[in-house]
């Protein structure tokens, strides 16, 4: 700051320095984050194995494309268990991939009912529309589940628990959640496999954002995006548990997503236990680079593992899938992202 | 479909709010556990057209939303989720209603005259807030009081960015009040009206509250339209919310969400609408228990709607203000 004298033009420099003092310590500040022993110690560990099983269609079979692979994965015994299986129900455009096919939900429900769940449940909590009917209808995935018999959960009007948010990265010392995720023996998260204007990313990990309760944070939610978004996504996942996911990378999204991207044939579904491996592998697959996702470098300290060294993959080749992504305006050009405070998505 | 099919769903409707009562409260979907939303919505339809046939049941569910009130005035989604949320928007105009048609002869009992002021009071300090403390401090130096005057909704949880769905229904909940004809409430609406405003689609319409994001014009959504449109239905004469207007009058028969529908046909009547095709499209969608979507709220909304289609509108701007002071 100029050094005080006696005249209006330093008075002026003096008071304009100050406002900008005051507005710059006032925005999330992006200090090197210090990760502490006890937020790693529930890090996954040993090496992930997960499978890119290549489906080209929706009309394929696709529990019988995953179920070869199954012995490899060790997913976890659910006889007599109660499975959530956690779609992605953000939005509806006409003729844009934003939510999980009906035919990758089906083929979960499948799933879970082949690892032994006594009791399945559809359930998502969308962040930009309250009429979650309206999102059923239009998606698909209501139809859906009345055909297979399977209740669908609005996750936004759950009763509520509160969780504590030990060592969590966000300010939040708790997180509201819904009753029906924090009482659920298994937690499937069931992304569409999406670019992210902020996240860069949008998969297994960043689809548990589905799972904060509209009643209490709102449509949208944006208050995980005011306590930082990479730090929350870690935080939700921390706290919600998933105990595996099924990437619908059939048909993905590139370029302005998650909701105004365009559609990509890509043909495969990712399966895994260590959602922090299949997000990085979905980026490698992209062609991304994972430590360019910052979310995901959190996630690799915390969560499990993103190196390719530290991840086993079965099925197909993670070189015959992948496919070049072009990325959001963002990627390229950070400074586009502006604040975290007035953020949607 | 004719005004007897109407009333028929209307009665089933009220009957579906009746049976699911818990003692004084109502939740979100059978089985739950209480939603302070819920049961302001449902005792507010059970309050429509005359207060008169479920008085002491409906008093005993506004006892129970003062009783939930907190102690900074607002209140929450459920009574263990503190702090107060926006939830406090929706609550604070049902027991307005309440108390409009309550002490329409006699004085306004005082627990409830109470309750009201201090939920005034929070939905005026609880709106965004652009600036720090500190921040407050040097806008205030540079600018002299002006610096807090700006278009200004209200957020879904406190210290948060303001959207337009929060900011609807604090608007509906307020704006019938004298004091709205007065400072400082006076201003908090009008920057309410202007942030509305401002926000709207470029292709008209409103959604949650993103009009243009990196370089994208972004579509509307029919239920925050709706919700808009009856927030800011003393701006008739604005080209916005005429624009607003037509969009939902060509997505008549389209939309076969009961919310989205009950919420369409209440905007629409507001403005005088024949609503047939949309009213049709929500009565085909009730349950064969009376409900809509197994959702009491949604329940609530739509008994509603249909009541508006014959009978008085509980969401019209009428020259009846509530006096609190």
């Amino acid at each position: 700051m100029p050094p005080l004298q006696d005249n209006k033009h330093s008075r002026r420099a003096f008071l304009q320095a100050a406002f900008t003092a005051v507005a710059t310590s006032s925005c999330t500040g992006k200090k090197e984050l210090v990760i502490t022993e006890a937020q790693k110690a529930l890090r996954y560990s040993g090496i992930s194995s997960l499978a890119i099983v290549t489906c080209k269609s929706y009309d394929e079979n696709i529990f019988q494309k995953i179920r070869p692979f199954l012995p490899q994965l060790q997913l976890p015994d659910l006889k007599g268990k109660s499975v959530v299986i956690k779609p992605n129900m953000v939005d509806f455009r006409p003729n844009k991939p934003l939510t999980t096919n009906p035919a990758v939900i089906a083929s979960a429900v499948e799933l879970a009912a082949f690892l032994g769940a006594a009791n399945i449940v559809v359930a998502d909590g969308p962040a930009l529309h309250r009429d979650t009917e309206f999102l059923l209808s239009t998606s698909g995935i209501g139809a859906m589940c009345k055909k297979l018999s399977v209740p669908f959960v609005d996750l936004n009007l759950d009763d509520l628990e509160a969780v504590e948010n030990a060592n969590g990265f966000t300010t939040l010392k708790h997180f509201f959640l819904p009753k029906t995720v924090v009482q659920a023996d298994c937690l499937i998260s069931l992304p569409k496999l999406k670019t992210h204007h902020w996240a860069y990313l949008t998969c297994s990990m960043k689809n548990l954002f589905g799972v904060v309760p509209g009643r209490k944070y709102g449509w949208p939610k944006n208050l995980l995006h005011n306590i930082g978004l990479d730090k929350a996504i870690v935080d939700v996942v921390r706290l919600a548990k998933p105990s595996f996911a099924l990437v619908d990378a059939i048909v993905s999204m590139e370029g302005e997503g998650p909701l105004n991207g365009t559609a990509k044939d890509t043909g495969y579904l990712i399966l895994g236990k260590d959602v922090a491996a299949v997000d990085a592998t979905a980026a490698r697959c992209m062609e991304v680079d994972p430590d360019k996702i910052s979310y995901l470098k959190i996630a690799g300290q915390v969560i499990g593992n993103i190196k390719p060294d530290r991840i086993n993959i079965v099925g197909s080749s993670l070189v015959s899938v992948a496919k070049s992504f072009q990325m959001p305006a963002t990627y390229y050009n950070a400074e586009l992202k502006g604040s975290e405070n007035s953020q949607a998505t | 479909m004719n005004k007897l099919d109407a009333e028929a769903s209307w009665q089933r409707a009220i009957n579906y709010l009746l049976r699911h009562k818990q003692d004084a409260w109502w939740p979100y979907k059978p089985g739950q556990g209480p939603s302070a939303e819920a049961t302001a919505w449902a005792a507010l339809a059970l309050s429509e057209p005359t207060l008169s046939d479920n008085f002491s049941l409906v008093s005993k569910s506004y006892d129970w939303l003062i009783s939930m009130q907190n102690d900074d005035g607002g209140w929450s989604t459920s009574p263990q989720a503190k702090p107060s949320d926006w939830t406090s928007g929706p609550v604070f105009l049902s027991l307005r209603k309440f108390a409009e048609k309550s002490s329409d002869k006699s004085p306004m009992a005082p627990h409830l005259a109470k309750s009201l002021r201090a939920g005034k009071d929070y939905l005026i300090q609880h709106r965004l807030e652009k600036w720090t403390p500190l921040g407050q401090v040097v806008m205030f130096l540079f600018q002299g009081p002006d610096y807090s005057h700006y278009p200004r909704g209200w957020p879904w949880v406190p210290a948060s960015y303001h959207w337009v769905e929060p900011t609807s229904y604090s608007l509906m909940a307020l704006k019938p009040l004298r004091l709205s004809q007065s400072e400082p409430l006076k201003t908090v609406v009008a920057e309410a009206d202007k942030y509305l405003l401002e926000i709207a689609c470029v292709g008209g319409g409103w959604n949650y509250g993103e009009n243009i994001r990196l370089d994208e014009k972004l579509p509307s959504y029919q239920l925050d339209t709706a919700e808009a449109l009856v927030a800011i239905q003393n701006h008739i004469d604005n080209q916005k919310v005429q624009s607003a207007l037509n969009i939902l009058r060509k997505l008549a028969g389209i939309s076969t969400a009961p919310m989205t529908l009950a919420w369409s046909i209440m905007a629409r009547r507001i403005f005088g609408d024949v609503v047939t095709e949309d009213l049709k499209t929500l009565l085909d969608h009730q349950d064969p228990d009376g409900g809509f979507a197994a959702n009491i709220h949604t329940t609530a909304l739509a008994s509603l709607a249909i009541a508006t289609t014959y009978g008085a509108h509980p969401l019209k701007y009428t020259d009846h203000l509530l006096d609190l002071s």
